[in-house]
């Protein structure tokens, strides 16, 4: 009796310790980029400490150079990460290299995932992103696309219906170039030019590359397409040759420019009007088109470095992020936050913050992704190159694409 | 009482050169200054704004948003170290190559600023690997290592210079009254060559303090530097200007202060009597 | 003089001695010597190894020989890098070089006091970290908020390319580093005017030479060897500019400022062609050691007697 009495004793002081706050000599390192949305998440990466114990050490660093700090260290077997933010552009070589866990089989596992967390849910564009060889290797985290922000004002007092089509959106941005502004476009050599002209290809019913998956830059509708991007640029806001996404939300923000193109994940500071002149002035709609609305999909899904020693545990922070209730936490405190998570896309609470999700919508139900390819990254350089010329010095459309044909064509 | 002293048109030139330097100089390091006690709406303004209510919250931002103070700790501790370091190795270098008749000395001499001439880019995936292999990742000895061997080149090759304009009596004299060849180094050349010393030491410093390529990459969250957290304001993604502005304000001033403070060693040398020999 | 020649014969030949000064000599080279094969020659193997193979990181390498190097040749984008380069390294240096030797000239010419005070302002952009140089300069020639743009609007001067133009982008890449490192010239020049004794300056003034006549007769040439470092130091280091450049326009518009550094980087880590990124670097390394080899030589001669 004295035995089990001691027993029973003991056990209940365990049961006790657990209940309080949780213990685990788990540290968890997390790489992502710096900026607005790091700074929310490190809230909810607080949070899971005290529910789990587990340590999280969060390595959010300058964007421009978190791809070589991931590649270093995982082409080199560090194992100084376990949880790292991958768009879908790096997912390619990284599975090629051998750098990432498959995760097939811990999506499965409940104990990993935890009881509700509806793998289902998650849309079915962005598990195909993060899929290679039929294999998931990233778990979907959020989505944004260009989308046009105009103010409304302006337009009503200009006249001028909502640009939908090439030709409504060429005479709005003469107007206002006309009256001493013009539309701030991310026409900096960079990234964000090669994403609009995506669209813009998606939006004419074509792509950069013909049926058989030939890179083909030179039929008439990708050469219109670049000639539409030239004529656009004349009526760019001054500065916008040099700008990139974040330089024109602050032209928007800062009641600058009286339209623009830039990205979703930027919209929550438009909106804030502790941040923004023009709160509650804005519209928003899709990239305007040739044919019909279209977006591009891109997005950022957590992946687990092969060279990590906690996968299990990494996966448990991952599953944790990608669950409904802290997806819904990122995009209460992040409007422009858009998850993969279907059962958020009506909710309620959501939407009333966040006006552009019906032309976010609308554009994603059109979304092409930019090429995966491994040698996609050397293409869109050399594109994005060929545009910038093709804005800023006025080159011509096709011989700019003959060129960049000529030079990557044999790669696809 | 007062005189009344003619003046040069060559002196007014002087000072007119002189004046648009200083305003060239100053106004864009002022402006920093001035943008990080301005919230947002006054940075974005079509013509600059001197008067506006001053804020403090982008230094709490800079100090709540990131770690801060252990970036600062970090750089200076990587800064002085890597410095005092280069001071000493590089001094001894620039001894050995020029007052020893070594056969070797040109070749090693220009074999040091090759290393120099390497970018930098490619030198980083295989030290990265180096620096992993020996334990050291991670550690504040990384960058440290790296920065002394990046300044390294300067500072022998502008020493080199400093030590041939003296002339070797001078510690021949001082081995006679029985000095070692080391003791004459420490006890009569050096004196001699503290401004390009203190050159060296202000230019060293300043290198280790601002280089983020090798700060980021060989580091780990404990131990990055402040061009690290710089830059995490700074970044692509969106540039947070009064942050970002408050943060460089807070990394230029130790280095401008020091700068102040060391500037004078490189006028004022105590060369003057002793070249004569 | 003499005296002190002949005292110090016996002190050189006696037995052993030279063999103990020599080690010595080794001794104190050795960890300098250590550092710089540790961090930069031993690298410099792997990048030379590595330039010889199609080389993307985590993937098995595949030799290739010469083909990254000729690839380097038949690519429009690399030898618009290379253009870009020499130009920028021409501008930046002669500009640096004159300003800055003419600054420090002009200071050592007024009272210390006032001298040091304005010395150590003069000094202050190089101190700056190249991130920060370009933010501030980026929001300078924001054509929207920038001070640049506001002077010349309010002077009259509209229609500046600044940042966004292919034709003026470069240039305005080469003021900001004029700006940014000037400062280190004049630091450097100034220590090395602090070694001209003061006599040589009072000889010429007897002679009755002018400001310009003691500059060319007495500072410049008694400045060679300061000059010499500074040209090599300064000109190599502008030759691979990286910093400023990534941070004010990422190389473009329409590539018109893409340096070498800025094409090798892109190549080895955004398009992870490590073995071309490689092979930049090293055509780098070449292209410096032809231009600048030639004030190389001489460099470790012997001291003054």
């Amino acid at each position: 009796m004295a035995l089990t009495g001691l027993t029973a004793c003991s056990t209940g002081g365990s049961t006790d310790n657990s209940s309080g706050p949780p213990q685990s000599n788990v540290t968890l390192t997390v790489s992502r980029w710096s900026g607005p949305q790091a700074d929310e998440q490190k809230v909810l990466l607080d949070q899971y400490t005290k529910e789990t114990g587990v340590k999280i050490q969060f390595d959010a660093i300058d964007y421009a150079q978190l791809q070589q700090k991931q590649t270093l260290n995982m082409s080199t077997k560090t194992g100084g990460y376990d949880l790292i933010y991958v768009p879908e552009g790096w997912v390619g070589s990284y599975v090629k290299s051998g750098y990432l866990t498959k995760l097939d089989d811990m999506v499965k596992d409940a104990t990993l995932t935890g009881a509700n967390w509806d793998y289902a849910d998650i849309q079915q564009s962005g598990i195909d992103t993060y899929t290679v060889d039929g294999s998931l290797y990233g778990l979907p985290y959020f989505v944004q696309t260009p989308l046009l922000v105009y103010d409304k004002d302006a337009l009503k007092t200009a006249g001028l219906a909502v640009p939908k089509t090439w030709a409504d959106i060429l005479k709005a941005a003469k107007y206002f170039k006309d009256q001493g502004t013009g539309i701030a476009l991310p026409f900096r050599q960079g990234t964000a030019i090669g994403n609009l002209m995506a669209v813009l290809l998606a939006g004419d019913s074509t792509s950069f590359f013909d049926k058989s998956g030939k890179l083909d830059l030179t039929n008439s509708k990708v050469v219109d397409t670049v000639q539409f991007i030239q004529d656009l640029s004349k009526y760019g806001l001054e500065g916008s040759n040099g700008w990139h996404w974040d330089e024109v939300n602050k032209a928007l923000q800062f009641a600058q420019a009286p339209m623009g193109f830039t990205t979703s994940g930027l919209f929550s500071a438009l909106e804030d009007p502790s941040a923004s002149q023009v709160a509650g002035k804005l519209g928003y709609a899709p990239i305007p088109y040739a044919d019909k609305a279209a977006g591009l999909i891109q997005s950022w899904s957590w992946a687990i470095p092969a060279d990590s020693k906690n996968q299990q545990e990494a996966f448990k922070l991952g599953a944790w992020l990608t669950s409904k209730e802290q997806q819904k936490a990122m995009a209460t405190v992040d409007p422009g936050f858009i998850s993969f998570r279907q059962s958020l896309a009506d909710d309620k609470a959501l939407v009333a913050n966040a006006p552009w999700l019906p032309a976010i919508k609308e554009a994603l139900s059109n979304g092409v992704t930019l090429p995966l390819q491994p040698a996609a990254t050397e293409f869109m350089t050399a594109l994005d190159a060929g545009l910038s010329g093709v804005v800023t010095n006025g080159d011509d459309p096709k011989t700019m694409l003959q060129t960049v044909q000529a030079s990557e064509g044999s790669k696809f | 009482m007062r005189a009344t002293r003619k003046v040069r048109p060559a002196s007014v030139v002087k000072w007119i050169i002189l004046v648009v330097f200083l305003i060239w100089t100053v106004v864009p390091i002022a402006l920093v200054v001035i943008n990080s006690f301005k919230v947002p709406k006054d940075i974005f303004t079509k013509a600059p704004t001197l008067i506006f209510q001053p804020t403090i919250q982008n230094y709490v931002n800079a100090f709540t948003k990131s770690d801060f103070g252990s970036y600062f700790l970090n750089s200076t501790i990587v800064a002085l170290s890597s410095t005092v370091i280069v001071i000493l190795i590089g001094t001894f270098a620039a001894y050995g190559l020029t007052s020893f008749q070594l056969r070797a000395a040109n070749g090693i001499a220009n074999g040091f600023l090759v290393g120099k001439l390497v970018p930098v880019i490619a030198l980083l995936l295989p030290l990265f690997v180096i620096i992993n292999a020996i334990g050291l990742r991670g550690t504040l000895a990384g960058p440290a290592i790296a920065h002394v061997a990046l300044n390294l080149p300067f500072a022998v090759w502008l020493l080199m210079g400093f030590i041939r304009d003296v002339p070797q009596e001078l510690e021949q004299a001082a081995m006679i009254d029985g000095c070692t060849k080391m003791q004459a180094f420490w006890r009569v050349l050096l004196p001699v060559i503290l401004p390009g010393v203190a050159a060296v030491f202000i230019l060293s410093m300043q290198y280790s303090w601002n280089e983020l390529l090798f700060s980021l990459q060989l580091t780990t969250i404990g131990t990055y530097t402040l061009p690290v957290g710089i830059a995490s304001f700074v970044g692509a993604v969106s540039v947070d200007w009064g942050t970002s502005s408050a943060a460089a304000t807070l990394t230029m001033a130790p280095m401008i202060v020091l700068g102040f403070f060391v500037q004078k060693y490189l006028a004022e040398g105590t060369t003057g009597g002793a070249v004569k020999g | 003089m003499s005296t002190t020649t002949a005292r110090l014969a016996p002190l050189r030949s006696r037995p052993g001695y030279a063999k103990r000064e020599l080690r010595l000599a080794y001794f104190l080279i050795l960890p300098a010597a250590l550092a710089i094969f540790l961090v930069m020659i031993l690298p410099l193997g792997f990048a030379i190894y590595a330039s010889f193979f199609q080389y993307s990181l985590g993937q098995p390498m595949v030799f290739v020989f010469f083909d990254n190097y000729i690839a380097f040749f038949k690519d429009a984008t690399a030898l618009r890098s290379l253009l870009n380069t020499i130009i920028f390294t021409v501008l930046s240096l002669s500009l640096c070089i004159s300003i800055g030797v003419g600054m420090s000239v002009l200071l050592k010419s007024l009272s210390p006091r006032v001298g040091n005070v304005l010395r150590a302002i003069f000094a202050m952009p190089i101190l700056i970290s190249p991130i920060i140089a370009s933010l501030i300069w980026r929001y300078m020639y924001d054509p929207t908020y920038g001070l640049i743009y506001f002077v010349l609007n309010s002077i009259g001067l509209h229609g500046f390319g600044g940042l966004t133009a292919s034709s003026t982008a470069l240039i305005c890449i080469v003021i900001t580093d004029v700006w940014h490192a000037t400062p280190f010239i004049i630091l450097v020049a100034s220590a090395g005017l602090t070694v001209i004794p003061e006599e040589l300056y009072e000889a010429a003034r007897i002679d009755g030479a002018g400001a310009a006549r003691t500059l060319f007769n007495v500072t410049l040439p008694l400045l060679t060897k300061t000059l010499v470092i500074l040209i090599l130091i300064r000109g190599t280091d502008a030759f691979r500019v990286f910093d400023l450049i990534y941070g004010l326009t990422g190389g473009g518009p329409a590539n018109s400022t893409t340096s070498l550094s800025i094409f090798a980087y892109q190549q080895a880590y955004e398009n992870n062609q490590m073995g071309y990124g490689m092979a930049v670097a090293v055509l780098t390394l070449i292209a410096l050691i032809l231009l600048f080899g030639p004030l190389m030589r001489n460099s470790a001669r012997g001291r003054a007697e």
